[in-house]
């Protein structure tokens, strides 16, 4: 039985940074990371450059193993978690080995933290383990990517995207780079059907079309087929499009299995944790994707699928694990991509409550909307599409707080200066 | 103290995390790219990739956080000697 003051479960962004911060709060404390993936830590932010050839592949790693070993971090890579006892403090670790040839590990912890990320959520129809239909999450997956569309004939059909937010948008541009037809499937109307309005989706689809990705609207997939390997998809009303490329983007999978069995308290939205993200066992805390967190700039608990989200509540986690933590855990969350020529950013609180307000600030025209999310007359978030200078106006107003009652009409207006409300 | 602090906007991918960790050096372009300002002089007109800072202690834990906050590690930070002091 091996033991360690810090047991971390995750070797991404939010459990490295975690790792980090305990030893430099903790000279002395013994720390270990275990990891599911191979490799130490990478930018999953720059898988779609990798998939691009604009990265290589060693430029997408942000730590190298010797850096581990130098700040006296343990990192078990390549291995699982396939029990913990909360009770007795201990974790069963499968797929290590040492000298001894032994593939399991006892490990007792003083204080664990769940950083284990966020598996894509399975799109649930027959046929989705057939080779060429792939979420995009990991490096492997986006190896796997690479391979698949460079294997594809451009004389074929169409590579096919389902999902209709950031995961699933990084794909077209893969089919173009690959000089592939492409499409994109989407269950509703629009992209992020529950935030964006047809103005706002309008400007997005543009883009998609003026590089040739036909869009596919109200289609719900219904099956994957053939015999090894994806040869078609098969749509509601029972047409079928033919295609041996399916990338997935629908969502993040809930806590983890072994957490749940532990009798931690988590669901389908992820591992339970409250404001200062201690999760209900005790000792044990969670951070980054795998983390439900109650949020005390929303009031209530919720999950953030982003990378800054990830780095700052592993950093938190880490002085809350070392003591000196004992205030909530607040952040303006953000995450920005960019579609082509098309920059897409969502800040803030975008999830829409009974008191909830939308306005529209711009037009599909003129290929620029931002969506504001009002709540008791303030700005809680914005979708901002092809937005860029006044991103740092907007993220002011939700971070101030600012009263913007009776001010809807100037908030619409594209040629409203918003530096006139500070 | 000073500091030089240099943003490759080859790297850059306008994240945003540096402005959202350090709103008073780093602000994204029009091209969505990330420069820095002076938090020293707010009504200095330019924006440039790479600028001498002189600022406290504290300001540089934040400025430190924000380049580690980098998903593509953009950011470089020197000390006055021409010391590289991150990345590490």
């Amino acid at each position: 039985m091996a033991v360690v003051d810090y047991l971390i479960v995750g070797g991404g962004v939010a459990g490295t940074t975690a790792a980090e911060t305990l030893r430099r709060l903790r000279p002395n404390a013994a720390i270990t990371i275990v990891s599911a993936e191979p490799y130490p830590l990478y930018s999953r932010v720059l898988l779609p450059h990798l998939v691009l050839g604009k990265a290589s592949r060693e430029k997408i790693f942000l730590r190298q193993a010797e850096q581990y070993r130098e700040k006296g971090i343990e990192f078990l890579a390549g291995v699982a978690v396939a029990e913990l006892r909360p009770g007795e403090h201990t974790a069963v670790i499968v797929g290590y080995s040492k000298s001894d040839n032994s593939r399991i590990l006892n490990i007792r912890y003083h204080k664990l933290l769940l950083a284990t990320g966020g598996a894509a959520l399975p799109l649930g129809v027959p046929g989705e383990h057939l080779l060429g239909v792939t979420p995009f999450r990991s490096l492997h997956d986006a190896e796997a990517i690479i391979a698949a569309l460079s294997a594809m004939p451009n004389s074929e059909c169409q590579a096919l995207a389902v999902g209709g937010s950031f995961i699933s948008l990084e794909f077209p541009p893969f089919f173009e780079k690959f000089g592939l037809a492409g499409g994109m499937l989407l269950r509703g109307e629009r992209f992020w059907r529950r935030i964006l309005d047809d103005e706002a989706s309008g400007v997005i689809e543009d883009t998609l079309l003026a590089h040739n990705i036909r869009i596919y609207k109200g289609e719900a997939l219904v099956a994957c087929e053939g015999e090894r390997r994806l040869e078609s998809v098969r749509l509601a009303d029972g047409r079928r499009l033919k295609t041996s490329f399916l990338g997935y983007g629908v969502g993040l999978a809930g806590a983890p299995e072994f957490v749940l069995q532990a009798g931690i308290a988590g669901g389908p939205n992820g591992i339970a944790a409250d404001e200062r993200l201690r999760t209900s066992a005790p000792d044990v805390w969670a951070a980054g994707d795998c983390a439900d967190f109650w949020d005390v700039t929303v009031g209530r608990r919720h999950r953030l699928g982003n990378w800054l989200n990830a780095q700052e509540q592993g950093r938190f986690a880490a002085e809350a694990m070392a003591g000196e933590k004992e205030i909530p855990f607040e952040s303006v969350s953000a995450y920005a991509t960019k579609i082509f020529e098309c920059s897409i950013a969502m800040i803030g609180d975008l999830t829409s409550q009974a008191e909830s307000r939308w306005l529209t600030r711009g037009t599909r025209a003129n290929g620029k909307v931002a969506r504001l999310h009002l709540r008791g007359g303030k700005l809680a978030g914005a979708a901002l599409i092809n937005i860029l200078t006044e991103r740092a106006a907007i993220t002011t107003l939700i971070k101030n707080r600012t009263d913007l009652r009776g001010r809807e009409k100037d908030l619409a207006d594209p040629s409203f200066g918003l530096q006139n409300f500070f | 103290m000073k500091y030089r602090v240099v943003v490759d906007p080859e790297l850059c991918i306008g994240a945003a995390s540096c402005v959202t960790v350090d709103p008073a050096v780093f602000e994204l372009n029009e091209e969505n790219k990330a420069v820095l300002r002076d938090p020293r002089n707010t009504k200095d007109a330019g924006r440039p990739y790479e600028r001498i800072l002189e600022i406290d202690e504290k300001e540089k834990d934040t400025l430190i956080l924000a380049a580690q906050s980098c998903p593509t590690l953009a950011i470089t930070i020197y000390d006055e000697k021409g010391m590289k002091i991150f990345p590490e």
